[in-house]
């Protein structure tokens, strides 16, 4: 089992961190690739993120706290 | 302008140019899935649907041509030859990078390749570009100097300057507009008052043609001859490639500023299926070797980026090496 690192984005150019907003599935979620994940925050823009991998998701991150870009605020473990 | 696929280019060449076109999509492809799930942290500035453009510059021009392009230049590198580990390393702050790391997305050059300069400020490349053409000449080199440029480009003096003195000497220069129909966020009609960018070419006494910038066929025609005529001697020309850009300005960018529908025709129009379609009506190709083409441009781009991850890091020691040629030189 591998585990794919769930991070915040960099979505914007002048950005060095973004408020985790929402996140849209449960901890322990089945997600496929691509399915959308989690919401983020930058410059009153807000982004839906996807899923970078598919496996099952777990939770590290805290919604309505803002963290800098690259921050790992989850993991999806796959099943290879 | 129409062409005809049997007889404008060979097999040969719409094979390159296909297996260009889907390896400037699929490393465009993989970073964004990178960036949007926060897997890669960079900067980048998209350049899917310009392909057509740059994989026709790339069957066009030899190895010792030389190509300064912009920061939205990853299908100009590619068509130009530089290695995928060297440009993704250098967007990714890798050592395996063009310039180790340090240069940037903005900031990728490569002479082994021919790609002298990517520049980060709008319209500042013709200006080197021409620079790069006198230098061919004194040297009694027979190589032309491609500029690739956005539409925005055309409205700085530096652009103005830079045309006017190419086709004043003559110079093997040819100015490659790609006209993605924004300049950032605001419409190429807001910032310009006439139609077609290829009609400012009149105002130097130099050729300018319009085409289509997502018909690589139409763009090998288009380019041989600018290329034939610069290397002959016979000066610059503007060339005005009309293309859409999928991605946005940066990457991320919501696009808010686009009339509803916009994005949808443009991508209804994109240059990679669009070619795919067109290869398997000519005949030369059939379902399987251009699913081939795409795997091998997929896996190429996977086996790039598992390199440049492995890299280590541009090291602190990189930051003042190739900035003064003796670093006693350098100011405290």
């Amino acid at each position: 089992m591998a585990e794919f690192e769930i991070r915040i984005p960099r979505m914007s150019v002048a950005i060095s961190e973004a408020e985790l907003l929402d996140l849209l599935v449960e901890e322990g979620a089945q997600v496929s690739e691509g399915d959308p994940l989690f919401l983020v925050a930058t410059d009153k823009v807000e982004s839906e993120i996807a899923a970078g991998a598919s496996g099952t998701v777990h939770w590290s991150g805290e919604i309505e706290t803002v963290y800098d870009i690259g921050a790992v605020i989850g993991v999806i473990r796959t099943a290879d | 302008m129409t062409t005809d696929l049997t007889v404008d280019v060979s097999p040969e060449v719409q094979r390159r140019l296909y297996e260009l076109m889907t390896l400037m999509k699929a490393a465009d492809d993989r970073l964004s899935k990178g960036i949007a799930s926060g897997e890669l942290v960079c900067v980048y500035w998209p350049s899917r649907g310009q392909e057509a453009i740059a994989a026709a510059a790339g069957v066009c021009l030899r190895e010792d041509d030389r190509l300064v392009t912009t920061y939205r230049g990853l299908h100009d590198l590619i068509g130009k030859g530089v290695p995928l580990v060297e440009i993704y390393g250098e967007m990714l702050g890798r050592q395996v990078g063009a310039a180790r790391g340090k240069g940037g997305t903005m900031h990728i050059a490569r002479p082994e390749s021919g790609v002298m300069l990517s520049t980060g400020i709008v319209g500042s490349g013709p200006p080197v570009a021409v620079g790069l053409a006198m230098a061919a000449r004194r040297l009694g080199l027979d190589r032309v100097t491609v500029a690739s440029f956005g539409d925005g480009a055309t409205n700085t003096g530096s652009f103005h300057e830079a045309a006017n003195m190419a086709a004043l000497w003559d110079l093997p220069v040819v100015l490659v507009c790609q006209n993605n129909q924004y300049g950032e966020m605001t419409p190429t009609e807001h910032t310009m008052k006439i139609a077609h960018v290829a009609d400012r070419a009149a105002g130097y006494g130099m050729p300018g043609v319009r085409v289509d910038g997502n018909d690589p066929i139409a763009l090998v025609v288009a380019l041989t001859d600018a290329v034939e005529r610069a290397r002959s001697g016979g000066g610059p020309t503007l060339l005005e490639c009309v293309t859409f850009r999928l991605r946005g300005h940066y990457f991320g960018d919501p696009m808010a500023y686009m009339p509803e529908g916009q994005l949808a025709a443009a991508s209804a129009a994109d240059p990679v299926p669009r070619f795919r379609a067109r290869l398997l009506e000519a005949g030369n190709f059939g379902e399987l070797d251009l699913d081939e083409i795409e795997r091998a441009s997929a896996a190429a781009v996977e086996e790039a980026l598992a390199t440049v991850l492995a890299a280590p890091a541009t090291a602190l020691d990189e930051l003042d090496r190739d900035v003064y040629a003796d670093p006693r030189n350098c100011p405290a």
